[in-house]
This record gives C-alpha cells, sequence and structure tokens, in this order.
C-alpha cells in the first residue's frame, strides 16, 4: 500500500485536500447530527430577539434604532446622526430600546450605537439567554461538542500537515508553502463550519420565518401607518434594515462608520475628509487632488 | 374537528400578511391557511406552516379536491392532504362542496355542482373517501354561484340539508357565499341560514364582493374576496350567534388588494362584535 507522506509535493497536495474536504464533511455531518433540529420555543413574534438571531447584538440594535425611528420615538438629525424625539421616556419599551433612547438624548452617530460596548450587553442580556434557551443558540454543552470537533478536525489535518512538513525538511526539501497554505484555509472553513452563531434548530427557525414573510416585500409599499411599527420591526429582523421600504435611502446610509481622511483617502489628504464620508471613496476621492 | 370552548375570530393567512398576523397575535384568534400553491407541494413551507401552528391555531382549507363530483376525489391530492395534515396538526380541514375538474379539465374555479339526488350521493361518497385517507371528516363549505347550476332538481338549501343528513362532514357556513346566492337568485339570505340544522354549522366565512354585470345584463353579486365585509353579511353573522348554540370558529377572508391591516382588524372587532349581539339575544331567549 503506498505511504502518502512518500509522495512528491502536487501528488501529496491532491490526496491534502481530498483528506481536508473528507474531514470538513465529517465534521458537518457529526454536527448537525449532535445538535437538536427543533427549537423548545421560537420568538417568532418578538423582533428584537429575531433580529439578534439574525445577526447578533449589532444587528439587533441596527433594528432596534430604525424601530424606534419609525415609531417617532427618535429621529433623523442628518444622514448618519439620530437623536431622541422627546425627553420622556415612554412605557412599554423593552430593556435594550429604553437604553437605546437614553442613549440617543443628544445627537447621536448610528454607527456608535451598534459599537456602544455597554448596548451590546444590554441586548446580549436580554436577548441571547432566552434564545439559548429555546435551543436556537448554542449553549455550554452545545460549544463543547463543537469545541471538541474542531479540535478533532484541526487534529488530523495539522498532524499530516506537520508529518509531511518534518519529513520533507528531513529530505531537504523546502516547498512546504502551498501546504501551510492549505493547512490555513482548511482551518478557516474548519472553525467556519463547526462554530457557526446559530444551532440547526436556530437556522430552521429563521429559515421558517423567510419562508413565513416570503410575500411581504411586495405588500411593503402599503405598510408604514403608525399601527403597522411592529409589523416594520418584524420585516426588519427577518430580512434586515435594507428590506425596509422607503425612507429614502436612510437604511442604508445611518449606520455607515466614519471613515478617516487617511486611511480612506489614501493621498487626497484632509481636505477631502468630508467628501469622502459617504464611504465612496474609491473614485470620490480622485476630483480631491490638487 | 377540535370542541371549541369559545367563539373565535381570525382570517385567511397570506404571506403578504404574514408579520401583520403575528403582530397582531392578540387580536386574531386563528388563521386558515390555503395549502395549494405552497404548502402542499413544498416541504419546507410544510415546516414553516408546522412552525407557524405552534404560534396560532392554524386550520386548512382546500380549494382543490372537487368533492362535489361525480368523479371519484383524486387519491393523489387526498394523499398530499392527509401528510400535510398529519404533519400539521391542524384544528380541522375543510373543502369547497364545489366541482373544479370535469373530463380532465381543469377549471380554475369553484363551480358549483347540480343540485341532484345523485350530486348529494356522489359527494357524500368523495366525503367518505376524503375522511378515510386523511382520518378525519372535512367541513364542507356551500359556495357563491352567479349562474343556476344547470340540471338542478333541487333548490341550494335543500341539496345543503339532505348533504348534511346522508354525510357525516359538518358544515363551513361561508355567509357571503349565502348573501351572494341569496341577491343573485331572489331569496331571503337570513330565511335560508335559519334553515340550515345550527348544530352542524361548525366555522363561518365572512368575506366582500362587488357586483357584476352578465351578459344578459343582469347584475350578479360576485363574491371576490377583495372588498369589505358588507352589512348585511354582518346581520347573517349576528343570527349565527343568536342560533348556534355552540362555539364556533369566525375567518375573514381577503384575498388581494390589501387596506391597511388595521382596517382588516376592525373587520374582525366588527365580526366579535356582531356574534356577541347573537349570543347576547340568544341568552335573552
Amino acid at each position: 500500500m503506498p505511504n502518502p507522506f512518500d509522495w512528491r509535493g502536487p501528488e501529496f497536495l491532491v490526496f491534502y485536500v481530498i483528506l481536508g474536504v473528507v474531514v470538513i464533511a465529517a465534521v458537518a455531518v457529526l454536527r448537525r447530527r449532535s445538535e437538536p433540529a427543533v427549537a423548545i420555543a421560537g420568538p417568532l413574534t418578538d423582533y428584537l430577539k429575531i433580529a439578534y438571531l439574525r445577526g447578533g447584538p449589532d444587528e439587533a440594535l441596527r433594528v432596534a434604532t430604525m424601530s424606534l425611528l419609525d415609531r417617532g420615538l427618535i429621529e433623523v438629525v442628518d444622514q448618519h446622526h439620530v437623536r431622541a424625539a422627546s425627553a420622556k421616556m415612554p412605557a412599554g419599551l423593552q430593556r435594550t430600546e429604553a437604553r437605546l433612547l437614553e442613549t440617543c438624548r443628544s445627537s447621536t452617530r448610528a454607527s456608535a450605537i451598534v459599537d456602544d460596548t455597554s448596548l451590546k450587553i444590554t441586548v446580549a442580556t436580554e436577548c441571547e439567554g432566552h434564545l439559548v434557551r429555546a435551543g436556537l443558540l448554542p449553549d455550554d454543552t452545545v460549544k463543547a461538542d463543537r469545541q471538541l470537533l474542531l479540535m478533532a478536525g484541526m487534529g488530523v489535518l495539522g498532524l499530516v500537515a506537520l508529518i509531511k512538513i518534518a519529513i520533507a525538511l528531513g529530505r531537504g526539501r523546502t516547498n512546504i508553502g502551498f501546504l501551510i497554505v492549505a493547512v490555513a484555509v482548511f482551518g478557516y472553513v474548519l472553525f467556519r463550519i463547526a462554530s457557526p452563531f446559530r444551532t440547526l434548530a436556530g437556522e430552521a427557525m429563521l429559515a421558517d420565518l423567510r419562508q413565513l414573510f416570503m410575500a411581504l416585500r411586495h405588500r411593503m409599499w402599503s405598510i408604514g401607518t403608525p399601527s403597522e411599527v411592529q409589523e416594520l420591526a418584524l420585516v426588519a429582523a427577518v430580512f434586515g434594515i435594507s428590506a425596509l421600504p422607503g425612507r429614502g435611502g436612510i437604511s442604508e446610509t445611518l449606520f455607515r462608520k466614519p471613515q478617516s481622511a487617511s486611511s480612506s483617502c489614501g493621498s487626497s489628504g484632509s481636505s477631502c475628509g468630508s467628501s469622502c464620508g459617504g464611504g465612496g471613496c474609491g473614485g470620490g476621492c480622485g476630483g480631491c487632488g490638487s | 374537528m377540535r370542541q371549541l370552548k369559545n367563539d373565535r375570530v381570525g382570517l385567511t393567512w397570506h404571506p403578504q400578511l404574514a408579520a401583520a398576523i403575528l403582530a397582531a397575535g392578540d387580536r386574531i384568534d386563528l388563521v386558515e391557511v390555503i395549502p395549494e400553491g405552497t404548502f402542499l407541494e413544498s416541504p419546507r413551507a410544510q415546516r414553516a406552516l408546522r412552525r407557524l401552528g405552534r404560534e396560532i391555531p392554524v386550520a386548512i382549507h382546500g380549494v382543490s379536491l372537487g368533492l362535489a363530483s361525480t368523479s371519484a376525489v383524486d387519491e393523489r391530492r387526498l394523499g398530499q392532504f392527509a401528510r400535510l395534515i398529519d404533519d400539521v396538526q391542524p384544528d380541522c380541514w375543510s373543502e369547497h362542496l364545489a366541482f373544479v375538474r370535469a373530463g380532465g379539465i381543469e377549471l380554475g374555479h369553484l363551480a358549483a355542482p347540480s343540485r341532484t339526488p345523485t350530486t348529494i350521493d356522489a359527494t357524500a361518497l368523495n366525503i367518505d373517501r376524503a375522511a378515510r385517507a386523511i382520518g378525519a371528516y372535512p367541513l364542507v363549505e356551500n359556495v357563491a354561484t352567479i349562474i343556476e347550476p344547470p340540471g338542478s332538481d333541487l333548490d341550494e338549501q335543500t341539496w345543503l340539508r339532505r348533504l348534511l343528513a346522508t354525510s357525516q362532514a359538518d358544515l363551513l357556513l361561508d355567509l357571503h357565499n349565502l348573501y351572494a346566492n341569496a341577491r343573485n337568485f331572489g331569496f331571503s339570505a337570513a330565511d335560508a341560514l335559519r334553515s340550515l340544522p345550527p348544530e352542524r354549522i361548525r366555522v363561518i366565512h365572512i368575506a366582500g364582493g362587488a357586483p357584476v354585470r352578465a351578459s344578459t345584463g343582469d347584475e350578479r353579486w360576485l363574491d371576490d374576496h377583495l372588498h369589505d365585509v358588507p352589512d348585511p353579511v354582518y346581520a347573517l353573522l349576528e343570527i349565527v350567534g343568536e342560533s348556534v348554540a355552540h362555539a364556533v370558529d369566525v375567518v375573514l377572508e381577503r384575498d388581494g388588494a390589501f387596506p391597511p391591516f388595521g382596517h382588516l382588524l376592525d373587520q374582525l372587532d366588527r365580526a366579535r362584535a356582531a356574534l356577541a349581539r347573537g349570543r347576547t339575544r340568544r341568552m335573552a331567549a
């Protein structure tokens, strides 16, 4: 029986790629088998938890901001800033919404809301425990099982690569670059496969919501009355804020992060700063050169 | 069908209304789902429907079986229904007293059958076949028509009463269909309603329609599900509340030209109020 470690570089690389695919497939299958596919309960009507399930704390904060905007509790100052519409704190808000409203007492850059660590902690506290208990996000047991699978997969791929590298170096060959790249690529893919944000049940929940809400975009034009803001929030939670109708493109620009002149505009310098703020610096900055 | 403790009011599920229905869960007691076109064919959609059923009571309402036909109901379609109903476990399932295909041609329409003793027997046979395949009798719904079914020996109510006497299936009474037929053929919808056995009425449909001009120049009332529920239908619902002793489900059918969702919720509230008025009269009597 041929010994793969005796194979020349290209042949061994082919073997290694096949091994990598097999290991990744095995990890994917074992992970799917080890996780329950049915949630204990689902937050089918809680927009904040659905948004958290889809995109984590950042996305939940984005959707919550848009929901407060739709409800008239915060208002747009300019294309990047928002502030509370009134000093009064209305009753019946979720904890995250109330904290977000406090943060917006003065004009606040919307992208800073998404980056605010204390807000992230608030929304995580409000949503994550519920989603974990419902089986939609991984609990400690699921995380430990995933870790074990990841370590096993990485162990197999790493060990095989290490043995081959040792043999190659021992034989005076140094053409091991492609193998190192393959190890890095497979390691990254393995990590993504073994440690997704959601559980299988969480994926199924999101897929079901997308299926149930599939045709909603056709109706978006007629939504927008004050009584339907909860409906809008659910749509944004399931599909993202870009699915929201109208608003003059505010949902696309509001959360763009500020870009420093030096990093984004190359040589155009400080005089170009404001004109590049929209994030489209690829060609826009060219016009600023003197 | 599950025995109800209280009257419930809901509406037909449409994907365009999905978020609104879920967001207004406190004002909607149930949803009625037409499975053809999505849920019957797609396992993924079926799973989503199962999920929906955990959130809000679901009733399955078929439009393709063609129970009121002298042809035997299609076994393949029955199999699809059986799998769906077994998977989703709805509160009940229902079908129309109509034929939808003949001689291999799909009509694309819920056509009223000829009202004869023969179609009563054939329909009862089809209902039994469906019940055997699915494990539960369907609720059967009266249909609207703008022409008197050719070859009929019986009027609609007699045909319906005899069918109910022959079959174990209970009635899904569509009040707008009754109203439309009464308007089109000149009989009293209220008298027709009172002539039906109240103990067999389980679910009520309400809907809207519009007048259309027939080729003869006559005006007909079309059950199009695109308009608001007319006042006389709420009056019929009051009669149901008065004459039916047990709790019923009331479902608003709206299939397009959707108004703001709050407007549909207002119609559900009106239905609740009409039913409650009828219940009050029953208590007082």
